[in-house]
């Protein structure tokens, strides 16, 4: 992929161009608000990586430009610690995910892949993921054809995972999207409604559970990675 | 050492600090003439206000007094001629004497030294047949001919003597006398200026002595009100006890210093804590990453410490952004219009999502919403504060929890986090508000201390009450909101 940073602290800079380029990426870095403005207006791009502060124009001026000039190109929006109310308007402004610094790169590392995978605003009625399928209109959830008796929470936690197959999912990621925390909880409030979700989805069947994926230190992955 | 030392002596302000206060007197619209000295400028102009009343008022009282007693000395002098005349020439006289023996009458008068009289005898066709008095005109036209210019002031009286046999012309006699004159001081205007002059030093000096009273309690709250700049904040401003304007100045700068002091003593407690709670994983880490440096490469060892490295370092930043929010919170920053926030699904779900982690953790969360509830607010902060209620319940309370949404009579929404737990001691539940305030026995369990000062954040913002009672056993956390309307 092509990916666009725009950051203009150098260590942050360099940390990102190594670790996106050993991922195999293409990584042009812009110092500041004006090149990269430029450049994501003047070139094409497959994300857009950028952070809030900038010299000149910052990151929310950039993602309002290019949001107005039509061009629709994935935004990853980069925070200080602490800016909470920043993410609402981050996302507001157009930006398609949003990441509080400092973070794991394993975290950047899922959200890019999630954003450079994002459906383009199907309006399907079915998600399917291996043998299991979910009627989003009447929320039932069968696998393998029967019904799964499934709690709301769970069937939020199903439905953002069948929407992101084979994707690793970080714990953060599922906090923020099923459980809307922008705050990390002391207790594993992921990890015990994956467990439940798996549990149900596994009854009755032998073998080990291989539908969700358990990605060690990281967070959770449905269905085969492709 | 200066934060301790709890006294300066408030005769020798630090410099900085000395120099400041005076800026605005010297360079505010002070006349130069005028001495800088409140009690020195009220005691000259009381001096100036006495000394110009004296000779006014004065003044004014001497020539009132002076008109009035002339004008009793002349009706003295009228009534006294009247009565001598009548008692010198009483009507039978009067009848009887001719013109011959009347003239021979008032001359022997006029020489009697016992009179205070003298007299003058006119034809009623204004011949003068006797007199006249020194300085009168001769000749009779008007009784005013009678009074000499620039003499004495004379005051006069008529008889007429009807003409009869032997006195075949009727006369006129005319009897005059001087009124007492007061003689003007021509000491008495000095005499004025010098009692305002005597008078004005009096008022000058209780003028000084009351604004000088004034100056030293002023002085006096400056001086606390410097130590106070200074940094002891526990210096509290004199008060007189009189309950006067100043008195209650005083007493409103006062409650306004407890409560800067108790502000500033939270602040400090609270930057020990961050300080304290802080400083430990980062030292933890410093030492586990030198330890690790010391000792030879072994990559499975190096990388169990880089993780307890960033296991320590994550802990801090959350920490971090804990602290962040919750002073976000407090600030007010996040004061987004409040929106109608459906409270009821939002503690439903949560309550959903903490059923499974308590039945994991062996607990039993009960859940007891009722439905339909909405309080204006702002959603993620009252999502983030139930959690907190419900993860503080988990990790310090009992087996059987209950979280319970209702409305009270008012119409308000009351939320109740209950557990049967050890519950808090009544003296510590204010503490625990606070930020970073763990009961000892809470010390090692996961947490940053500042989950409920969150809470109370919120709670504050939302205008709703938050209460820590006994559950009787364990501990309830209630949450009131106010009622719509």
């Amino acid at each position: 992929m092509r990916i666009l940073v725009i950051e203009d602290e150098p260590a942050m800079a360099d940390q990102l161009r190594q670790g996106l380029g050993e991922m195999g990426h293409a990584v042009e870095v812009a110092p500041d608000g004006r090149q990269g403005l430029h450049r994501a207006v003047t070139e094409p791009y497959d994300i857009i990586v950028t952070d809030r502060m900038l010299p000149g124009p910052d990151g929310l001026t950039i993602l309002r430009v290019l949001r107005s000039a039509g061009i629709a190109t994935p935004v990853l929006v980069l925070t200080a610690l602490g800016e909470v109310e920043s993410r609402v308007e981050g996302l507001d402004a157009g930006a398609d995910d949003y990441l509080t610094k400092p973070f794991v790169f394993e975290e950047l590392r899922a959200r890019l892949q999630a954003l450079a995978r994002r459906p383009a605003g199907g309006a399907e009625t079915h998600l399917r993921v291996a043998d299991v399928e979910m009627d989003l209109l009447r929320r039932v959830v069968r696998r393998g054809g029967r019904v799964v008796e499934l709690l709301p929470t769970e069937k939020r936690l199903l439905e953002y995972m069948l929407r992101h197959p084979g994707q690793v999912l970080t714990r953060t990621m599922l906090l923020e999207q099923v459980w809307e925390f922008n705050f990390d909880p002391n207790t594993n409030i992921v990890d015990v409604h994956v467990s439940r979700l798996r549990r149900k989805l596994d009854a009755g069947r032998e073998g080990p559970s291989t539908l969700i994926r358990t990605v060690r230190g990281v967070g959770y992955a449905i269905g085969t990675a492709g | 050492m200066d934060g301790t030392s709890p006294r300066r002596p408030p005769a020798d302000p630090p410099s900085p600090a000395g120099t400041e206060p005076a800026a605005p007197g010297a360079g505010g619209r002070a006349s130069p003439l005028l001495p800088r000295s409140f009690a020195l400028r009220v005691a000259l102009a009381s001096a100036a206000a006495v000394f110009l009343v004296c000779l006014l008022g004065f003044g004014l009282a001497t020539l009132r007094a002076q008109i009035r007693l002339e004008s009793r000395l002349r009706d003295h002098a009228d009534s006294s001629l009247q009565q001598e005349l009548a008692s010198y020439m009483p009507p039978t006289l009067k009848q009887a004497l001719g013109q011959a023996e009347l003239v021979d009458e008032v001359a022997r008068h006029n020489v009697n030294p016992k009179l205070l009289f003298r007299a003058a005898l006119w034809t009623a066709e204004g011949a003068l047949l006797l007199g006249p008095l020194p300085g009168a005109a001769t000749g009779f036209t008007d009784c005013r001919s009678l009074l000499p210019a620039g003499g004495p002031p004379l005051r006069a009286c008529g008889l007429a003597f009807p003409a009869i046999e032997g006195r075949p012309r009727p006369l006129i006699l005319v009897a005059a006398m001087e009124v007492t004159r007061i003689e003007d001081d021509p000491l008495w205007p000095l005499t004025l200026l010098l009692l305002g002059l005597a008078a004005a030093p009096a008022a000058a000096g209780v003028g000084f002595a009351y604004s000088r009273r004034l100056e030293r309690r002023l002085a006096a709250v400056t001086g606390e009100a410097r130590a106070v700049m200074a940094g002891d904040l526990a210096r509290r401003l004199p008060l007189q006890g009189t309950g006067d304007e100043i008195d209650r100045l005083v007493g409103t700068v006062n409650v306004m210093l407890a409560r800067i002091e108790a502000l500033v003593r939270d602040l400090r407690e609270v930057t020990d804590n961050i300080a304290h709670d802080l400083r430990s994983p980062l030292a933890r880490t410093r030492q586990m990453l030198e330890a690790a440096l010391r000792r030879a490469r072994d990559p499975e060892a190096d990388s169990a410490t880089l993780a307890r490295a960033v296991a320590e370092t994550d802990a801090v930043l959350a920490t971090f952004a804990a602290l962040l929010r919750i002073a976000r919170v407090e600030a007010g920053l996040r004061q987004a219009p409040p929106r109608a926030v459906a409270l009821s699904a939002l503690v439903g779900f949560l309550g959903e999502t903490y059923e499974a982690v308590a039945e994991e953790r062996d607990r039993v969360l009960a859940l007891d919403v009722a439905p339909g509830i909405t309080v204006p607010g702002d959603t993620a902060l009252l999502r983030e504060a139930v959690t907190n209620l419900l993860e503080n319940a988990l990790l310090h309370g009992g087996r059987r929890l209950c979280l319970s949404l209702s409305r009270d009579a008012a119409g308000g929404a009351v939320l109740a986090m209950r557990d049967d737990g050890p519950g808090i001691p009544a003296g510590e539940r204010a503490k625990v508000l606070q930020r970073f305030y763990r009961l000892d026995r809470s010390r090692n369990t996961p947490g940053t201390g500042l989950g409920l000062a969150l809470v109370a954040a919120t709670a504050r913002l939302h205008g709703a009450s938050l209460t820590l009672g006994d559950a009787g056993p364990g501990l309830v956390v209630t949450l009131r909101f106010p009622a719509a309307g």
